[in-house]
């Protein structure tokens, strides 16, 4: 089965990294993530209610909705957190790409292993920008506020297209679909990657241009 | 059995689709009130939460809601609109955006279970219009509502019929928001917003008393049915979530009866709702079955006029003074003074009052204002003017920069003393009174004058 892929490029500030990814993933795992199930017999559960919260940006003039649960919050932020420091301990100019996937698993048979299949991927690819002025800054800042916004009316077209999602398992499996660790609530299996890539010419061009296009256009 | 499985289907489709308009309404309407968000997450489902989200009813926003979906005959038979509108302390508004729920009965999904598949997507398309409530312009506004306190309010007004694009300005965006298909057709939600947020005099509240519509009040379920546009913030003070928990947990809320005691109240439209700052109380003629506009306003109102010319005479000044010849030339002058008064005023206030213009808006400001000082002198040809921003040399997209700081300090500049003493009317007409007897009384001095001139010459 193939996945589904999606890509966003972006172009941000070292300390807009956090909040960038943070308000893509986070708005993709509010629509990924549902109340914790609760089983009363085979076949028969109730579920629990998923909580919200508002979450104001530092970096950018951005607001999103995460979903109201502190062990999720957590998790994905350590590994924003470390894709962070990544960029920052490359050389200039630093460009890298974090990865969110929801996946199902497949029961290990002997002799194979578990396996993880993926059905849904979304990308971010980052270019790491040095702004020398306060000027260049703030138009980076509200082209930036522009550009999360078109990217959450894009998450949300995607995810009223109501494609393939896993089934809702029975109890025994249900670990195969869904990530059961959180207490609170239950979010579909998924995986944040990352990796940092060096920097090439075609990169820092496209930069360059993305950069000087966005300064014309205001 | 499977006649009777329909109709169980459909009745369950109903009450889903009732209360996935009620959720999208509080979650629109309270996503404006100025406040974060946070609700908790509840892993033990005791209590069945709508669609599995922790959404906080506001008790006047459902009342509102409840009240305008008991108006349709067949659910979602015409299009559930919830529109927001900025209103300011001074009186102008401008709807922001509208949002509006609708069921699109020639796309559907047969297969899709009611209980299980139709519910998910319902609540996926909640999430959804809460992600993009967000990010739209109204929510920045909304937020910095409280610290502009007073400057303006953001209303909300909920209505059946087809959404008014009009209201929204030249530019608007549309994008659609979320959407649940069904055996029954698809359940969708859009947003249309603006995007051109400055509030001019041409652009204000006025212009609405314009446009006629012939089927404008239709007698099913139009807008004239809708209730005035409500400061959201206001409910929510009046109301907390946890009052409205109590009220509305357990039976009532699942009720889906819609002859509960408050539908059958008669409904007030035109009644104004007590809101802080007079200015803001909705105005009644908005709403009283008439297709024409209720105020004639005068056309001569919205033309752009240049920085030094001349206004064109009000015709309320007129009427006053009309039978005093050569009164027009006194007119003008405290037109001018008005004006001039006027325009030195409006734009920090009106800037005040939006708030969110943001550097953009400000540059957006200097080249207009630039402009209108180099190009325009005549008032009678508005329409030719052409705004062609300018991008001045060191003015920065930064406001603080001291060309920008400069240029408010300019504009608020305070009025000069001369100005502050404003005679009246028939002060000034006195005073040319008593000068013409002065001059008559010594009018031999002057003849005598002349014929010293004459003589003279000779």
């Amino acid at each position: 089965m193939n996945a589904r892929a999606h890509v966003f490029e972006l172009s941000v500030e070292e300390r807009q990294i956090e909040e960038v990814v943070g308000s893509l993933f986070h708005t993709l795992l509010l629509h990924r993530t549902l109340g914790k199930f609760h089983y009363k017999q085979e076949g028969s559960y109730s579920v629990g209610t998923v909580g919200l919260v508002d979450e104001d940006c530092d970096f950018i003039d951005f607001t999103y909705m995460r979903v109201a649960s502190d062990a999720l919050n957590l998790q994905v932020k350590k590994e924003i957190g470390v894709f962070k420091d990544t960029l920052r301990n490359m050389l200039a100019p630093h460009s890298g790409q974090i990865s969110l996937e929801f996946y199902e698993r497949k029961r290990a048979r002997w002799p194979f292993q578990a396996e993880c299949i993926p059905w849904e991927v979304w990308t971010v690819k980052l270019d790491v920008l040095t702004l020398l002025n306060e000027h260049d800054r703030q138009i980076c800042r509200d082209r930036l506020g522009e550009i999360l916004t078109e990217k959450v009316m894009y998450i949300a077209d995607i995810m009223n297209r109501h494609e393939y999602v896993p089934k809702t398992p029975n109890q025994i499996e249900l670990d195969l679909i869904f990530d059961t660790n959180f207490s609170d609530v239950q979010p579909y299996l998924y995986k944040i990657s990352h990796q940092s890539t060096g920097p090439s010419s075609s990169s820092v061009g496209t930069t360059m241009r993305k950069f000087i296009k966005d300064t014309l256009a205001l | 059995m499977s006649a009777k499985q329909n109709t169980q289907d459909r009745k369950e489709f109903e009450t889903f689709t009732r209360y996935f308009i009620y959720k999208s309404i509080q979650i629109i309407v309270q996503s404006r009130l100025g406040d974060k968000i946070i609700t908790k997450s509840n892993p033990s489902a005791t209590r069945l939460d709508w669609f599995n989200l922790a959404i906080n009813d506001n008790i006047d926003v459902h009342t509102e809601a409840k009240k305008i979906i008991a108006g349709q005959q067949n659910l979602l038979g015409q299009n559930v609109c919830t529109e927001i509108s900025l209103r300011t302390t001074e009186g102008d508004s401008m709807v922001l955006e509208l949002w509006y729920i609708s069921l699109d009965t020639n796309q559907f999904d047969p297969d899709a279970n009611i209980n299980y598949t139709v519910y998910n997507r319902m609540g996926i398309a909640l999430k959804s219009v809460f992600s993009v409530s967000r990010v739209t312009p109204a929510y920045k506004l909304a937020r910095r509502q409280r610290a502009c306190a007073g400057d303006y309010v953001i209303c909300y007004r909920v209505y059946l019929g087809e959404p008014n694009f009009y209201f929204l300005g030249d530019g608007y965006e549309k994008s659609k928001v979320g959407s649940a298909p069904s055996p029954y057709g698809t359940l969708n939600v859009n947003v249309a917003y603006r995007t051109k947020l400055l509030i001019s005099p041409q652009k204000t509240g006025k212009e609405v008393s314009f446009v006629v519509k012939d089927d404008h009040f239709k007698p099913e379920g139009s807008e004239s049915q809708a209730s005035p546009p409500k400061p959201c913030y206001v409910g929510h003070r009046r109301s907390s979530t946890s009052e409205l928990d109590t009220q509305l947990s357990g039976a009532e809320l699942c009720s889906t009866s819609p002859s509960q005691k408050g539908d059958k109240t008669p409904v007030h439209l035109s009644k104004p709702i007590r809101i802080p700052g007079d200015s803001l109380v909705p105005q009644k003629e908005d709403y009283r079955p008439k297709s024409a506009p209720e105020k004639q306003g005068d056309f001569r109102d919205f033309h752009k006029v240049g920085a030094f010319a001349q206004l064109p005479n009000k015709p309320l000044l007129k009427k006053e003074v009309d039978d005093i010849p050569f009164l027009t030339l006194l007119q003008q002058t405290y037109q001018n003074t008005a004006d001039i008064q006027s325009k030195v005023i409006k734009p920090v206030s009106s800037k005040g009052a939006i708030g969110m213009e943001s550097t953009n808006t400000d540059s957006t400001n200097s080249a207009e204002s630039e402009s209108n000082k180099s190009t325009s002198s005549h008032t009678s040809a508005p329409e030719d003017f052409v705004m062609v921003e300018l991008k001045t040399p060191f003015y920065g997209a930064d406001a603080n920069s001291d060309l920008g700081k400069f240029y408010r300090e300019c504009q608020t500049v305070p009025a000069l003393t001369m100005f502050e003493e404003d005679p009246s009317i028939t002060e000034a007409l006195d005073e040319i009174t008593t000068q013409l007897e002065v001059f008559e009384s010594s009018m031999n001095e002057f003849d005598d004058f002349v014929t010293s001139l004459h003589q003279d010459a000779e």
